[in-house]
């Protein structure tokens, strides 16, 4: 039938400034530059676009604009061009919209109506450059109260300390699997990690042999799939973690098309080449929190007690009633995935329909562990769409112990978040295993980067502590009298637990 | 990663200006001394690199140069064109086993190859690689 698809996307190409060098020609995966031989110079099909930015990137002379388009001007307030696409592209396929990255739409991103304190008169800050400020975070169960033995002239510590994760500062990569972005990328994250004194996570991809090197900066993934689980897999690791869900795509399993399954793959997940990964939801066995507290401690045996388990949620209408759960199920540290958390594949409306901010989650879960009196048996890491140091300030502020970063860490690596991952199709060698194009990715330059991104966030982050008088994230941590609000309704300012700007 | 923006530089760096749309409106692009070269059959196993003069150590172009024009500088090790002395007939060109002297067509109608810019500080093919795909090395121990 005739296709009413219209392409997003208009390619522009000003012909005083394009030399007709063809590195547009051979940079783009998607087949949109090409040399005709008649007209003798390059020629674009918009049709194909996906809106990369690639070739406007490498463009020698700057010649190339890629802009979204107008392609329909018509329709309504309600039926938006976009709504129209997207009904006639399931009248034509009868099929699920795939997507990529986070949610597309709206909504509002609380981090932008948080201020923040800051030191002046009455209580001076303190300069970053002559004191010290110390941004180490200790992840993992914490006792309530220390036990120290002052007999024999020597302090001595009688209370037993769980295994902690040491960070340089509250950042972490979180879950990218080998499969969903390229081995570069995956090596990439893990040397960063290494080299700057954090952690990666394998996410449900297994860990590929050559990566085990990075095994003590590794935290594994124990997901639905069971994908790569098996004794080696949990002996190099230096935390496990459970995923229970996940934010772009809460109460549904992970998708990883069998086109994207090579020999690589799958020899690491440890399933037949080609065909689909299907990470079913749930865990087919755990059913109940009983089962999932039989899970944790089978994993805590397995690995002698010595590495912290993890329990990664996604962020829902009761997260808080779940994560009290699961802490007292047992878990040394849980994560929460927001609703902008992003994702190599999934439907289009699960990712921009289901779940809740991060922002909200966080301050719930925090407020509701303190109450339970439970708050310092696991740590909490929020995750989902933290693009700046400042939305880590305030999130730390609103009671996270550290932060996953996801698409950040992508696009620290080239990542122009055109959401075309799910093609298996990425000119920047990041979303793919097409060698041809992994190849861009070189791993020298990309850990290099997210060095350098995590250095600036640390200098960012130690600058507006010293502003706040604050010289220890430790002394931040929950802290919300550090935080206000502007533009948000007494509900919501009551839910994140500050106050209103002037107040 | 077979982009070719090396070319650009290097042609842009012989072309002795900056302005890369002046030198190709006005012609004045000469000839590239590098050149991109792949094998895209195997789709798993995709090859593709840069490829210059490797400054060979018996030169088929100096022995093929009707005038001489072409020696090996002992010191450098660089395999050097004489631009007074080429007269453009490309024997050269057909002589290299690697393919990697080029006619100079547009500019100075005589051939051309990679002379390792010796007296920049970076060579512009190194320097501007995206993807830090080239380095240069002194081999002179």
């Amino acid at each position: 039938m005739k296709s009413f698809q219209l392409s997003k996307y208009k390619v522009d190409r000003d012909r005083e400034k394009c030399i007709d060098c063809k590195v547009c020609v051979n940079q783009c995966g998607f087949g949109v530059h090409s040399f005709d031989e008649d007209f003798e110079h390059v020629v674009s099909n918009d049709e194909k676009c996906a809106g990369c930015s690639r070739c406007v990137s490498f463009c020698p002379t700057g010649a190339l604009e890629v802009r979204r388009r107008q392609v329909l001007d018509v329709g309504n307030a309600n039926w938006t061009p976009d709504v129209l696409l997207d009904i006639y592209k399931q009248s034509e396929t009868g099929g699920v919209l795939l997507s990529s990255m986070g949610c597309d739409l709206d909504y509002p991103i609380y981090w932008d109506k948080i201020l923040l304190n800051a030191s002046q008169v009455t209580n001076p800050s303190i300069d970053p450059l002559r004191e010290p400020m110390e941004l180490r975070t200790y992840l993992g169960n914490k006792p309530d109260s220390l036990d120290i033995d002052y007999s024999g002239g020597d302090k001595k510590l009688k209370t037993k300390l769980s295994v902690q994760l040491e960070l340089k500062l509250p950042v972490l990569f979180s879950a990218m699997s080998f499969g969903a972005i390229s081995f570069n990328a995956c090596y990439s994250l893990a040397r960063a990690a290494w080299e700057y004194g954090t952690f990666y996570n394998t996410g449900e991809g297994g860990l590929h042999k050559s990566l085990y090197k990075y095994g003590k900066r590794t935290i594994v993934q124990v997901a639905s799939g069971r994908f790569g689980v098996e004794k080696d897999y949990l002996d190099a690791a230096a935390a496990v973690e459970i995923k229970i869900g996940q934010g772009a795509k809460p109460g549904i399993g992970g998708h990883l098309p069998g086109e994207k399954v090579d020999e690589e793959i799958s020899q690491t997940r440890m399933i037949p080449v080609g065909s689909d990964a299907l990470s079913p939801a749930p865990h087919h066995d755990v059913y109940s929190i009983e089962d999932l507290r039989q899970l944790i401690y089978a994993i805590k045996e397995a690995t002698n007690y010595e590495k912290p388990v993890i329990v990664k949620i996604a962020a829902v209408h009761n997260v808080a009633a779940i994560a009290s759960g699961i802490v007292r199920a047992g878990a040394d540290v849980i994560a929460i995935d927001g609703f902008r958390g992003s994702t190599g594949a999934a439907p289009k409306r699960i990712r921009d329909n289901v779940g809740i901010p991060i922002e909200l989650a966080l301050a719930a879960v925090d407020e509701r562990l303190r109450q339970d009196g439970i708050r310092s048996r696991a740590s909490i890491i929020a995750a989902g769409g933290f693009r700046n140091s400042a939305d880590i300030i305030k999130a730390i502020a609103l009671g996270a112990d550290a932060i996953y970063i996801g698409t950040a860490a992508l696009v620290a690596m080239g990542c122009h978040v055109c959401g075309k991952c799910y093609t298996g199709i990425c000119n920047w060698g990041i979303a793919t295993q097409n060698p041809y194009l992994v190849r861009r990715l070189n791993p020298e330059i990309a850990s290099l980067r997210l060095v350098n991104l995590l250095k600036a966030w640390e200098h960012e982050m130690k600058e507006i502590l010293g502003g706040m008088g604050i010289n220890a994230i430790e002394s931040l941590r929950g802290n919300r009298h550090h935080l206000r609000g502007v533009g948000l309704s007494q509900v919501e300012l009551d839910i994140l637990g500050i106050r209103m700007a002037g107040q | 990663m077979g982009c070719g923006i090396c070319r650009i530089h290097c042609a842009l760096s012989a072309a002795g200006t900056d302005d890369l749309l002046k030198a190709y409106r006005l012609n004045k692009l000469p000839a590239s001394r590098i050149r991109i070269d792949e094998n895209l059959i195997d789709k798993k196993h995709p090859l593709m690199f840069a490829i210059q003069c490797i400054q060979c150590e018996q030169p088929e172009c100096v022995e093929s140069c009707l005038t001489g024009a072409i020696h090996k500088d002992l010191k450098t090790g660089v395999v050097i064109i004489n631009k007074d002395k080429c007269i453009g007939c490309w024997t050269c060109v057909l002589a290299c086993p690697y393919s990697c002297i080029f006619p100079d067509i547009s500019v100075s109608k005589r051939a051309v190859k990679c002379e390792l810019c010796l007296d920049k500080e970076s060579p512009p093919c190194v320097a501007g690689c995206p993807n830090n795909a080239l380095i240069v090395e002194d081999e002179r121990a």
